[in-house]
């Protein structure tokens, strides 16, 4: 059975799209609020979960931070699948420069990997708090996800790559 | 025939992955080799176009072409230097598919390992649960027309496992057997020494999908393993590093902090340019075991874990038997030698009886407090080959006695044939009497004998 998020309790957190905007132990500027150093956020969880939950075909969820999880999963395996080829970390950290740079989709566009995990954003304020969310939560994973799947001196992490090859929910990345 | 009670009889088991021979007194069998057969296929493929000089040629080829064969490591070892011989795996997810293959493999078994005559020793066979009744047939046909044996007897594994796991005078004869081998995977629930048919639950994940998951996950990670022995490799890296964990996350978590004690390395020769090659051993090591607990993680069409297979079938089974299952939780096969596959197997049985015992006592709101199941996963250290000790030790009078019902069964055939070739002389072929396979069933043969007898005298 797969790990689950947990963070169950969802009172006082904002909310898009049926999902709450967890907070995160961030530097960069985003709708995020902000989370205390030595607590673990949902990017810790998703990062130690990702080796295991990858595996996974099917996903029951427990809670709306569940979702976030399945949503982190799944990027940071789109993630991996851009590093196969770098063999540097440089090259890395560029690559997925460039996929940070890419349009993020959120629910209801097309291009949204879950279609009917999420619920539909019910205004354009709310998709574009959620779009600016998803940003800086990929850009967080991001820099936490390099940190680990490159060693200390640079280069590739053969026990982290491995897992680009592993399709999350048989999803196949575009 | 009564030399054949004095001296030890011979017994095979025989799986999809191992054979497993010897004689019956001993601690250990004699032999363990692969069930393979190697068989020189070059003489079949010759130019079939036929003249009378030929002939004699082609002949002497066909006979050579049978006796030119070689089973278990020799089979595999030959296949590999020379392209003559094709390998070939008589026995499929426990049942056996070819038998001609499986006829050679017992002559070469016999006369070339146990080195014994056949005429002289009684024979015991084993043979996985729910194999239909026509396989025993042949099997019949083939020990008593081939080999002559004087005495036959065929065992259901489950129930000798069970047998073997004590070595008190009085053996618990109910219990659960976990049979997990290379080809399949079987619970069979025994409850006095009968298997209880109808609640027998078999999986299609046993070794040799293991072994299929660590190649797999080996060549994910690119490591440098020829490709003509990557099962082979995964195969060994298998056996001698793959442990059960407790909680995968945890796992990995451990790795990634002590990478020199957990990640070993495996050296091995390139076969094609003899050169020296070596890999890293690292997450397979507890995914392997893993699928046992989560299938998901491996195949996308079974995805039921093996602890709840195991309580599935317990609670098909009748209801007065279910504590003594829970109980005696037997452990047989190969795959169920990885480091600790009885703890992680207990804890989640334990944690699904006890979940379903407290949901049924909130639902009666604490008035009736049941006495908790106590949960057993029983393993000792030579369950690899359970059914071989046993043989070797505790069944010999239950033996004896069968074999004696069987020898019963020869002199009856003996009968039958005469009875039934009087009957064909006298009726000159009227009845359309087709010549029965011997059996090993002693109840069958009476009533053969009753019909043919009725006959006689009709007729």
């Amino acid at each position: 059975m797969v790990y689950h998020s947990s963070f169950v309790d969802d009172e006082g957190i904002t909310k898009a799209c049926g999902c709450p905007l967890l907070p995160l132990k961030s530097h960069i500027k985003g709708p995020a609020p902000v989370s205390d150093q030595d607590r673990t956020d949902i990017v810790d969880e998703a990062i130690t979960f990702f080796r295991a939950n990858v595996f996974f075909r099917n996903f029951d969820i427990k809670s709306s931070a569940d979702k976030l999880l399945i949503y982190l999963t799944f990027y940071i395996n789109v993630a991996l699948k851009r590093l196969e080829g770098c063999r540097t970390l440089a090259e890395g950290t560029k690559a997925i420069i460039n996929l940070g740079l890419e349009k993020v989709p959120v629910p209801g566009e097309s291009g949204f990997p879950f279609p009917g995990l999420f619920a539909l954003p019910l205004s354009q304020p709310e998709a574009e708090l959620f779009r600016n969310y998803l940003k800086q939560i990929r850009e967080e994973t991001s820099g936490r996800l390099l940190s680990v799947a490159y060693r200390p001196n640079g280069t590739p992490n053969k026990w982290w790559l491995a897992f680009a090859k592993r399709k999350f929910m048989n999803i196949i990345v575009p | 025939m009564d030399s054949a009670a004095s001296r030890p009889a011979v017994v095979i088991d025989n799986g999809t992955g191992y054979t497993k021979m010897g004689f019956a007194g001993n601690v250990e069998p004699c032999f363990i080799a692969p069930t393979v057969v190697a068989v020189n296929e070059s003489f079949l493929n010759q130019n079939r176009s036929s003249t009378k000089g030929n002939w004699l040629a082609q002949h002497s080829a066909g006979v050579m072409a049978d006796l030119d064969f070689f089973i278990g490591d020799e089979a595999i070892a030959r296949s590999r230097n020379s392209s003559t011989y094709n390998l070939s795996y008589p026995i499929v997810h426990g049942q056996v598919d070819n038998w001609d293959a499986m006829e050679r493999f017992w002559q070469q078994c016999i006369f070339n390992y146990l080195r014994c005559d056949p005429e002289d020793h009684y024979f015991l066979l084993t043979e996985s649960p729910l194999t239909a009744p026509e396989s025993r047939e042949y099997t019949g046909e083939i020990m008593f027309e081939t080999f002559n044996v004087p005495g036959l007897y065929i065992a259901v594994q489950p129930v000798l496992a069970l047998a073997a796991g004590y070595t008190t005078s009085k053996c618990e004869m109910t219990g659960v057997v976990v049979d997990v081998g290379d080809g399949a995977t079987h619970v069979v629930p025994v409850a006095d020494g009968y298997v209880i048919g109808s609640s027998i639950k078999s999986i299609p994940i046993a070794g040799k999908d293991v072994t299929l998951f660590v190649q797999q996950l080996m060549r994910e990670r690119g490591e440098h393993v020829p490709p003509e022995d990557s099962f082979e490799v995964a195969r060994k890296v298998k056996e001698m590093y793959c442990y059960t964990c407790s909680d995968i996350v945890k796992e990995f978590n451990k790795h990634d902090k002590e990478p020199g004690k957990y990640i070993k390395h495996w050296r091995g020769i390139k076969p094609k340019t003899g050169a020296p090659y070596s890999c890293d051993v690292g997450y397979e090591r507890f995914l392997g075991p893993e699928i046992f607990f989560n299938p998901e993680i491996y195949s996308s069409d079974f995805a039921t874990p093996l602890p709840a297979v195991i309580d599935k079938c317990i609670q098909s089974a009748p209801i007065d038997t279910r504590r003594a299952l829970y109980k005696n939780i037997v452990l047989s096969g190969g795959s169920t030698m990885f480091k600790d596959f009885n703890r992680r197997l207990q804890r989640d049985v334990k944690k699904i009886v006890d979940a379903r015992v407290l949901a049924s006592d909130s639902r009666l709101d604490g008035e009736v407090k049941s006495q908790p199941v106590e949960v057993n996963v029983v393993s000792h250290p030579i369950q690899r080959l359970v059914i071989q000790k046993l043989s070797m030790r505790n069944m010999g009078q239950a033996y004896a006695e069968q074999i004696l019902s069987s020898r019963g069964c020869i002199d009856v055939k003996i009968l039958l044939g005469i009875i039934l070739r009087a009957v064909a002389d006298r009726n000159d072929g009227r009845n359309g009497l087709s010549f029965p396979p011997p059996m090993c069933t002693s109840i069958h043969i009476w009533l053969l004998i009753f019909t043919q007898l009725s006959c006689a005298f009709i007729g």
